[in-house]
């Protein structure tokens, strides 16, 4: 039995746009352990969230994964047909987009739209749908669940539209929860409380989380293992405490250094230009990218994760680079 | 001179429609001092943005005084208002939305110079080039448009905008929020540069504690309109009194993972009183409302903890 309820092998995804081929994601190579929190961290157009939705198939039109497979539970997404795909989507894999607005329609009401799931994935009879709904508001933290439930989203905060996406995510019982970017809108106070819902579910149901951020405080907090997305690669992965305590590539160094810290009283914050990625090397190898990129491209020349230490990996060239002026 | 260069005085804005009044701002007042970055935190909803508004007099109070520069500004009309905008400016949350984009970066720039009429087409010039400069981006940016720039790039020429005129006193309204983290880093930095550079006085409104930490001097939590905490930074995130500021403290993730900690304080979300709270001065320039919480009971608390941290 495969202990890894996700595992994704070498993908690789490109988008077609006026007749250009762009890589999104390459050669990208991910595995999340049952009970576990896995964090993909990354800036905006780093390829973290095609990552996830290529999971799902849900990649748009103009996109396609060239390369690599995606297994859950031992069986593969990338060659099943559409029909059983739907049975996974929102049953046993759900995702909680990041923008809490745009989720839910806005002409029904909450209650009637978490229990969708419910009645296609596990035909939960009519009657009892409205009792399962307000154990599912209750559930995410609603003190009033009979009185959300007649509302509309825009009768609600973004907290709380935030935890009726979650609600709506965790109504089949999921064994993996995708939470892209499931705080970023949100105040301190409200992200806190959404996170803590998210890790409270994972942990009473032995699910998994695959954490999409770019914020090195909240994988701090929640995550056990994380892996640093940079134009469309991962070159960095380790346990959280390793990360944290030993980045090796610049680009984590310098995601880390950028965050401001009230508690050790920094003078000035360290930006992505106070890292060098070209003149350094680890143990002789030169570090990929060469430069700060958000473009796959930049990857000129072949790249592999090596093992720096046990279980912590660094994307390396594999032979030694000739350094090309960049003008 | 006056070391004071703002002064709110029990300052109100109401938003109402036909059935309700909503009280975004209720009763606040703060000084700021010349040189000085007065932090602003508050979740969504808490009034911060408005206040910066109404400060800046883009709002007219309903209740209230503003002093700027030792001069009352509450009750000018536009017109006379316009030699004070000169001198207050705002650097706007989202890059995307604030600046216009159909001129050229060059048109952005002079415009601001253009309204108050200053200097000759070719000084105009000579200022924005001077002024990108200044926040380093490359002369060439000067005929391009914005659609040609990231985030971070047209959150410098947002900063540039703002501070082509030269102002004593500057409202930075949620100025990295819309940014990547390791792009705000560059813009916090370049925006504390020149800060110090030209001695400017700011307003910093952020609901992120760790960046407010990192560029004010003092930090001001408001609460559902209300000022419910004034302190200086350090003072403040060592030794809150209110327990929504404790709240908000304790939700800060920390990027530390060995220090993880499940026992957190729960978060308190107390009810917005009916009466706008007095600040109390409890010592070291700390001043917390005192309406909301019995101020005895912190009173014996604060000593405690000043105990434990000595």
């Amino acid at each position: 039995m495969d202990q890894h309820i996700l595992q994704i092998k070498n993908l690789r995804v490109s988008f077609n746009k006026s007749k250009q081929k762009t890589t999104a994601v390459n050669d990208v190579s991910l595995q999340i352990e049952v009970g576990q929190t896995v964090a993909l961290i990354g800036e905006s157009g780093s390829g973290k969230s095609i990552t996830s939705l290529s999971v799902l198939q849900l990649l748009p039109s103009n996109g396609q994964v060239e390369k690599g497979s995606i297994t859950f539970n031992g069986k593969e997404l990338l060659k099943m047909p559409e029909k059983e795909m739907l049975e996974i989507r929102g049953n046993e894999i759900s995702m909680i987009f990041q923008d809490a607005i745009a989720s839910l329609n806005p002409s029904m009401k909450v209650g009637v739209q978490i229990t969708e799931g419910l009645k296609y994935h596990k035909l939960v009879p009519k009657e009892e749908l409205k009792t399962e709904a307000l154990q599912l508001l209750e559930q995410v933290g609603f003190k009033n669940p009979a009185q959300v439930y007649n509302q509309y989203p825009d009768q609600l905060s973004g907290g709380m539209k935030q935890r009726i996406l979650i609600a709506m995510a965790i109504s089949c019982k999921p064994k993996l929860l995708i939470a892209d970017e499931p705080t970023t809108a949100l105040d301190v106070t409200i992200q806190r409380q959404v996170l803590d819902l998210i890790d409270y579910y994972k942990t009473d149901l032995n699910a998994s989380v695959l954490l999409i951020t770019h914020d090195f405080g909240v994988v701090a907090e929640y995550a056990d293992w994380v892996y640093v997305m940079l134009g469309g690669h991962i070159v960095e992965s380790a346990d959280v405490y390793t990360i944290f305590k030993n980045p090796v590539h610049p680009y984590t160094k310098a995601l880390i250094g950028s965050i401001p810290n009230p508690e050790n009283g920094q003078e000035r914050l360290k930006s992505i230009q106070d890292y060098t990625f070209e003149d350094t090397s680890y143990n002789g190898k030169k570090f990929a990218p060469a430069t700060y990129t958000y473009d796959s491209s930049s990857f000129d020349a072949p790249s592999s994760l090596v093992e720096v230490e046990p279980m912590h990996y660094v994307r390396f060239y594999d032979v030694e680079r000739k350094v090309v002026a960049i003008g | 001179m006056d070391n004071l260069l703002v002064r709110a005085q029990n300052l109100s804005k109401y938003f109402s429609d036909s059935t309700s009044v909503h009280k975004a701002v209720d009763g606040v007042s703060l000084n700021i001092h010349r040189g000085e970055t007065l932090g602003v935190v508050g979740e969504s909803g808490s009034g911060k943005t408005t206040l910066g508004r109404t400060i800046m007099r883009l709002y007219k109070p309903e209740h209230g005084q503003i002093w700027f520069d030792g001069k009352e500004i509450t009750n000018l009309n536009d017109r006379k208002l316009r030699p004070y905008r000169r001198e207050i400016q705002m650097i706007f949350q989202n890059p995307y939305e604030s600046l216009s984009p159909r001129l050229t970066v060059g048109e952005i720039l002079e415009e601001p110079l253009y309204i108050q009429k200053i200097g000759t087409k070719k000084e105009r010039m000579d200022k924005a080039l001077s002024m990108l400069e200044k926040v380093g981006l490359p002369r060439n940016s000067y005929q391009r448009k914005i659609h040609e720039f990231s985030g971070g790039q047209r959150q410098r020429i947002g900063i540039a905008r703002a501070l082509i005129l030269e102002p004593k006193f500057v409202i930075a309204d949620e100025p990295v929020s819309a940014l990547d983290v390791s792009v705000q880093a560059q813009v916090l930095n370049l925006l504390k540069d020149l800060q110090a550079e030209l001695n400017l006085t700011c307003l910093f409104i952020s609901h992120d504690l760790s960046v407010v930490h990192y560029m004010s001097d003092r930090v001001a939590v408001m609460y559902l309109g209300h000022l419910i905490e004034l302190a200086p930074k350090e003072e403040l995130y060592r030794n809150p009194i209110h327990p929504y500021t404790k709240s908000l403290l304790s939700s800060i993730p920390v990027p530390d993972p060995e220090r993880r900690n499940p026992y957190r304080e729960p978060i308190v979300l107390p009810d917005k009183p009916l009466y706008p709270p007095q600040l109390v001065h409890v010592g070291n320039e700390h001043y917390v409302s005192a309406n909301m919480i019995n101020i005895k009971d912190f009173e014996i608390e604060n000593t405690k903890k000043q105990v434990s941290y000595i």
